[in-house]
């Protein structure tokens, strides 16, 4: 097997490298005659994530397999495995670029004498699949400006890639996001948390991130911090969702796909369903989709939700009110599509701020798609748009942050949000508030989290904070 | 006794900090300049010259000799007077590439304005720096001497060169990094005179790295090799190279019949004074028969022939 990517790849080769070294230190290469997949499985098998590298993605794909090597006899394909820290080493502090391009001349010529810069220019690197008596090993060269050459040979072994077993088209929850907002977003998470609560909530996506005990300054936080963030369905390309129990997963795989989306500059489309089903995050780029790359995370249902929130949601089994937006049919009524997993739908949603009219316009067409959308072989939808549907209630108005942290509720916020609720009932947000610490405790750590930056002021409970980007104390 | 002055303390400051990797220091006083060496496990030589031009003022006493032998010699310690020059000479500005013309905006301490006054009156005797600043501030750093015991002297002979190279610091510095990530034990070292070919590789256990550089002009200022040669060195030893390597501006390597490296670098004070760093490492495996690692450029034992790989070269 010999391949080659050029500077225009690489930089996307080496983060889709790192997003497969969150996962485990090793990682299989399934080498087809068209095609090569990256394969990582974590060591407690909770993770799995894939890169499927197309041939349009190299700059040239050579398959002359060694008959020893083949596994497989319909479709010939060389299945090896390699250790990540030496793939990694090899594309850390490079610059991937032509030294013919054009934007690069100027560059050059400063480059020389400032010393120092370790920055090499990688023009292209080539993959080279070695076997022989004495060096069976993955040959990676790259050349380099001024016509330097780097080898290097990689050791595998010979070992069945790892296959995860996904029913795209069984996932009633699925939405798709510019990967830069949701990175934004996510960054507000802590640094060592470690859990993630996906919850469709009153025509938001919430995201929750738990921290386990964090220790700090020998104190040992003893309520672990939880982090909300909530998108509202705008903000999503497109979004459906059933409202139910949220599901839990690891963060960190999550992480690193939101990362990779973001470094890969493209979308990120999630799928999944109940607890306990695994969840996949899948990314898309290139023009006839050279680049693929699916992680998989298996999902539990968290174990502290609050049983009213679930009555009031519906059954675990996931018909919860339905509701679905798609930015890319904005302000069109439309048929839903006939596959479940891209059944959209639109309201006619009037210019945003001013969407005091919109409960009872809403209610009306939705009723009228209503029938559209059982005729098109979806999950049963218990009828109650106005709950689902109802963007924003008369309360609400033009500053309203698009996105609310919910760190810390109180009163208000529940009044307004039950007028929301309708037929829901006000007990929805009611779950959070016992995982809230109460005063006393806060208090004991308050000289502490006061001079501390990352448990700063932004912490203690007189500041009220209604969206990530405000602080406004009025609701 | 001795006595000098200089102002080029922050040359001074960067060119000692290559070779602060061994506790004690021996110090050397020529006539024509100062010659600070460590040495290590008997098999890697640092020497720094700081020659006359560096000083403004360079006395040293009355006492008849030739040129060549050194007029005083004892041993020091060079952390203290590291640590004392790092008052004056360190800024922001650490291990960056600017650190030779970009002026500290924040210090009180200009740097022109630093002047330092070296002196030595005999055996016994401490050797003092005295670095008086601009504003006022006087340091004296007095560092206590101790005998010189025979250092490792190892002599390279420039007439049994067998390879030499001329070279940018910053290829030969990076090349190193990328050798670095294995953790081997070894670098080796192979030149090639047909193809024109100098190679740099480190065989790790689970990947082995290779550098190579065409002949080019701009990278490999001069490249001169007698036949094909493969060399192994130490590599913690060629590690202690590294921060001078990342200070300098030039670096030749030399290799004599024996196997023995000598990286010299070339530090450049943005006034242009100049000052060298000088590197004599022994290779590994002198043939004795004992040392089986073998220079064996593919890291294989020299075992069989190898059958026809399927790796065209």
């Amino acid at each position: 097997m010999e391949a080659s990517i050029s500077y225009l790849n690489l930089r996307d080769f080496s983060k889709v490298l790192l997003a497969l070294s969150k996962i485990d230190d090793a990682v299989h290469w399934q080498m087809k005659r068209n095609q090569i997949t990256l394969a990582a499985l974590n060591s407690s098998k909770s993770g799995f994530a894939t890169a499927c590298l197309r041939q349009g993605f190299f700059e040239k794909y050579v398959f002359r397999p060694d008959p020893l090597q083949l596994t497989g006899f319909a479709n010939e394909t060389i299945e090896i495995k390699t250790q990540l820290r030496p793939l990694l080493a090899i594309f850390k502090n490079k610059l991937f670029e032509s030294s013919s391009h054009p934007a690069n001349a100027v560059a050059a010529s400063v480059d020389d004498d400032t010393a120092m810069k370790r920055n090499v220019t990688v023009e292209q690197a080539s993959f080279k699949l070695v076997t022989g008596r004495h060096n069976c090993n993955l040959t990676v060269k790259l050349s380099c400006k001024h016509g330097i050459v780097k080898t290097f040979r990689i050791s595998y072994e010979q070992i069945e890639s790892p296959h995860a077993m996904f029913d795209k088209a069984n996932c009633h929850n699925t939405w798709t996001i510019n990967s830069k907002v949701l990175r934004d977003l996510i960054e507000h998470f802590g640094q060592r948390t470690e859990e993630l609560y996906l919850e469709a909530a009153n025509d938001r996506l919430l995201l929750t991130s738990f921290t386990e005990e964090v220790v700090h300054n020998n104190d040992v936080l003893k309520q672990p911090t939880q982090t909300s963030v909530s998108i509202d369905g705008k903000e999503f390309e497109h979004v459906a969702l059933t409202q139910g129990v949220p599901i839990a997963m690891s963060l960190r795989e999550f992480r690193a796909a939101v990362s990779l989306a973001d470094a890969l500059g493209v979308d990120i489309n999630a799928y999944y369903s109940t607890p306990n089903n695994p969840a996949l995050f899948e990314i898309v780029k290139g023009p006839q989709q050279d680049v693929v790359v699916q992680i998989i995370e298996a999902t539990i249902a968290p174990p502290d939700v609050n049983s009213k929130a679930t009555a009031a949601a519906g059954a675990p089994t996931g018909t919860g009110a339905r509701w679905y937006r798609s930015a890319r049919t904005d302000g069109v009524l439309q048929q839903a599509a006939t596959s479940r997993l891209t059944s959209m739908l639109s309201v006619p949603s009037p210019a945003r701020p001013e969407l005091n009219a919109i409960t009872a316009a809403a209610a009306e067409p939705l009723a009228a798609a209503d029938t559209s959308i059982t005729s098109a072989d979806i999950d049963a939808m218990p009828v109650e748009p106005e709950a689902s549907v109802s963007w924003r209630s008369q309360s609400d108005n033009a500053a309203e942050p698009l996105f609310q942290s919910i760190l810390f509720t109180n009163s208000e916020q529940q009044g307004s949000n039950d007028e929301n609720r309708g037929s829901q009932g006000g007990g929805s947000i009611s779950y959070y508030v016992d995982e809230m610490p109460n005063e006393e405790e806060l208090e004991a750590f308050a000289d502490d989290i006061d001079q501390d930056e990352e448990f700063g002021p932004t912490q203690r409970q007189d500041l009220q904070i209604h969206g990530i980007f405000s602080q406004s104390t009025q609701r | 006794m001795f006595e000098a002055e200089t102002t080029q303390l922050k040359h001074i400051f960067l060119s000692l900090r290559c070779i602060d990797f061994v506790k004690e220091c021996t110090v050397e006083i020529y006539k024509k300049g100062i010659k600070f060496g460590v040495d290590e496990s008997q098999s890697l030589d640092a020497h720094i010259y700081l020659q006359k031009p560096l000083f403004t003022d360079f006395k040293v006493g009355n006492i008849s000799g030739d040129e060549d032998e050194a007029v005083y010699a004892f041993k020091i310690q060079l952390q203290p007077l590291l640590h004392c020059l790092s008052i004056y000479a360190e800024s922001k500005d650490r291990m960056s590439s600017m650190q030779w013309d970009q002026p500290n905006p924040t210090g009180f301490m200009k740097r022109h304005g630093t002047r330092c006054i070296i002196r030595y009156h005999g055996k016994g005797d401490t050797f003092d720096w005295i670095i008086e600043d601009a504003t006022g501030y006087k340091t004296t750093c007095e560092l206590n001497t101790m005998e010189e015991n025979d250092a490792m002297k190892t002599e390279f002979i420039a007439s049994r060169t067998t390879v030499k190279v001329i070279m940018k610091s910053k290829w030969l510095y990076d090349a190193l990094l990328e050798l670095d990530n294995n953790l081997s034990d070894s670098l080796l070292i192979k030149t090639l005179p047909e193809k024109s070919t100098f190679a740099l590789r480190s065989i790790g256990s689970i990947s082995s790295t290779e550098v190579e550089y065409p002949s080019a002009r701009n990278v490999l200022e001069s490249f001169k090799t007698m036949s094909e040669y493969v060399h192994a060195y130490r590599f913690s030893l060629v590690r202690h190279a590294l921060k001078a390597l990342q200070a300098s501006s030039k670096a030749s390597i030399q290799i004599d019949e024996n196997g023995l490296l000598n990286l010299q670098l070339m530090l450049l004070s943005p006034q242009g004074l100049s000052s060298f760093v000088d590197f004599k490492i022994l290779p590994l495996n002198l043939n004795e028969g004992e040392d089986e690692q073998g220079s064996d450029w593919d890291g294989r034992g020299d075992s069989e022939t190898d059958d026809a790989d399927t790796e065209d070269e």
